[in-house]
């Protein structure tokens, strides 16, 4: 019976563990996970003390292995993964899930006072400080994730922007709106670079932002060590870089979720999209290339989320900015106030017409638009075929 | 120092049976067995399993594989 070793209980190594009990039954499956598994994308509401842990009982059943470690090392070339235990395990093939943590960037001085927001005791820790005003670095997702607890737990939060609000995932006027929105709902803004953090205080441009708690939330760095020390092939020197079914250098070892790249659905390059939806499919496609087959389920640009209530976040493809960058020379269309939300812009290539991006901030749940789009984005379809009636025509 | 607010976290998630094709893509995507495809008298369709909203993990890969956009997750903060 070979043996299928999954590195990580997040999202993506469940996933993939729930995938090869019903589609590798021959397998012999373990999943190494040090720590027991949640929902991180909720990590919100454990800080108002929820319970966002996630039940392995239905994966077991199938006869899943779960090993409660941390890995040490992976010996390529004996196909062994040596636990801290000393416990070693061997593989027929290896799916690396180990995710990521945290940026903290080497430009921010005493960065590493900052607390993440990445896990349980983060959550918990928010919790139980009680503090009075957070300040929050950077202007991710993640950054509205900690406004949106602290605020929760009564807290004022700051946001030290230094660009604009996810600026990956909307256009620039859209920033903006949400920027307005969530002021009035108690988030404080410091527009500036910053430049580090003290016990109780980050420096940005000269100006001290006073807090009883410091936050980064720049974005993430995958947690490539395990696959740098065996000799994997990285991309950018900071992910592991895997093909279209997650295969890496090593056609024995998968990579899937937030370690590894993905593929732009738009330039059908290699990208980094560190989302939960993206980690699902890649463990559904490594899984199915294990198990032989060469079908590939797309990666999508796709987020929905909703910040402080009813502010809601949709993008897919890509926003304009980022289609320059990639050299589409783009149009938008301004279609706010239509099915695709309160504020909403299309993006779309000037010569060909075809559809590349959408995002929108609105204050109410657009349904199955945001996926329509997504997937018209994907299939390449004009802008024309999609416009609501009577908008930019 | 703001008023602590109550943090509810809302997921529904749901199949609109009139686009569901029954194609099962859904619940094979699914990591946590939130859709299961029935016989209807209309065909198959995929139903959303008891308990869904609770275990669903937000990831959103059913709505990326659906190929009829019959599944939405719905998932708002209140």
């Amino acid at each position: 019976m070979p043996d299928l070793v999954i590195v990580g209980a997040g999202l993506g190594g469940l996933a993939a563990a729930w995938d090869a009990a019903r589609f590798l039954p021959d397998y012999k499956i373990k999943v190494i996970g040090d720590e027991r598994p949640y929902v991180r994308h909720k990590l919100r509401v454990a800080v108002v003390g929820k319970d966002i842990s996630i039940s392995t009982k239905h994966i077991e059943n199938l006869g899943v292995e779960f090993v409660w470690d941390k890995v040490a090392k992976i010996k390529r070339e004996q196909r062994e993964v040596v636990l801290e235990s000393g416990q070693t395990l061997n593989y027929d093939c290896l799916i690396l899930a180990t995710g990521s943590q945290p940026s903290r960037p080497k430009s921010i001085e005493g960065i590493e006072k900052a607390m993440g927001f990445r896990r349980l005791e983060d959550a918990r820790r928010l919790r139980e400080e009680k503090p009075g005003r957070v300040a929050i670095i950077g202007a991710s997702f993640v950054a509205l994730h900690v406004a949106d607890s602290a605020l929760a737990v009564g807290a004022e939060p700051v946001l030290i922007v230094r660009s604009r609000l996810v600026r990956k995932s909307l256009e620039p006027e859209l920033s903006q709106k949400l920027e307005e929105r969530l002021k009035e709902l108690g988030v404080k803004f410091v527009h500036a670079k910053p430049k580090s953090v003290k016990d109780n205080a980050v420096e940005a441009d000269g100006e001290t932002v006073e807090a009883d708690l410091v936050v980064t939330a720049t974005g993430v760095d995958p947690d490539i060590r395990l696959a740098k020390e065996a000799g994997l092939e990285l991309i950018w020197d900071w992910a592991v870089k895997v093909d279209e079914q997650g295969r890496t250098s090593d056609p024995r070892i998968f990579a899937i979720g937030d370690v590894a790249n993905c593929y732009c659905p738009v330039t059908g390059k290699p990208d980094y999209f560190g989302i939960g939806t993206v980690a699902t499919l890649m463990a559904y496609n490594a899984v199915k290339a294990i198990q032989g087959s060469k079908a590939v389920v797309k990666t999508p640009a796709y987020i929905k989320d909703a910040f402080m209530g009813r502010n809601f976040v949709f993008r897919a493809g890509l926003v304009s900015p980022q289609a320059e960058k990639a050299g589409f020379n783009v149009e938008r269309i301004d279609v706010s106030g239509t099915e695709y939300g309160d504020h909403a812009y299309l993006v779309y290539e000037k010569e060909t017409r075809r559809l590349i991006g959408f995002s929108s901030v609105s204050s109410r749940d657009i349904g199955s638009k945001a996926i329509e789009l997504e997937k018209a984005i994907r299939l390449k379809r004009k802008v024309d075929d999609i416009l609501p009636p009577d908008v930019g025509r | 120092m703001p008023q602590a607010r109550e943090m509810v976290h809302e997921v529904k998630v749901t199949v609109d049976e009139s686009k569901c094709i029954g194609c099962g893509l859904c619940e094979q995507i699914c990591p946590v067995r939130n859709f299961e495809v029935v016989k209807a008298e209309s065909g198959k369709k995929s139903r959303v399993t008891e308990g869904a909203s609770e275990r669903c993990f937000c990831c959103k890969a059913c709505e990326v594989v659906c190929p009829t956009q019959a599944v939405v997750i719905y998932e708002g903060l209140a």
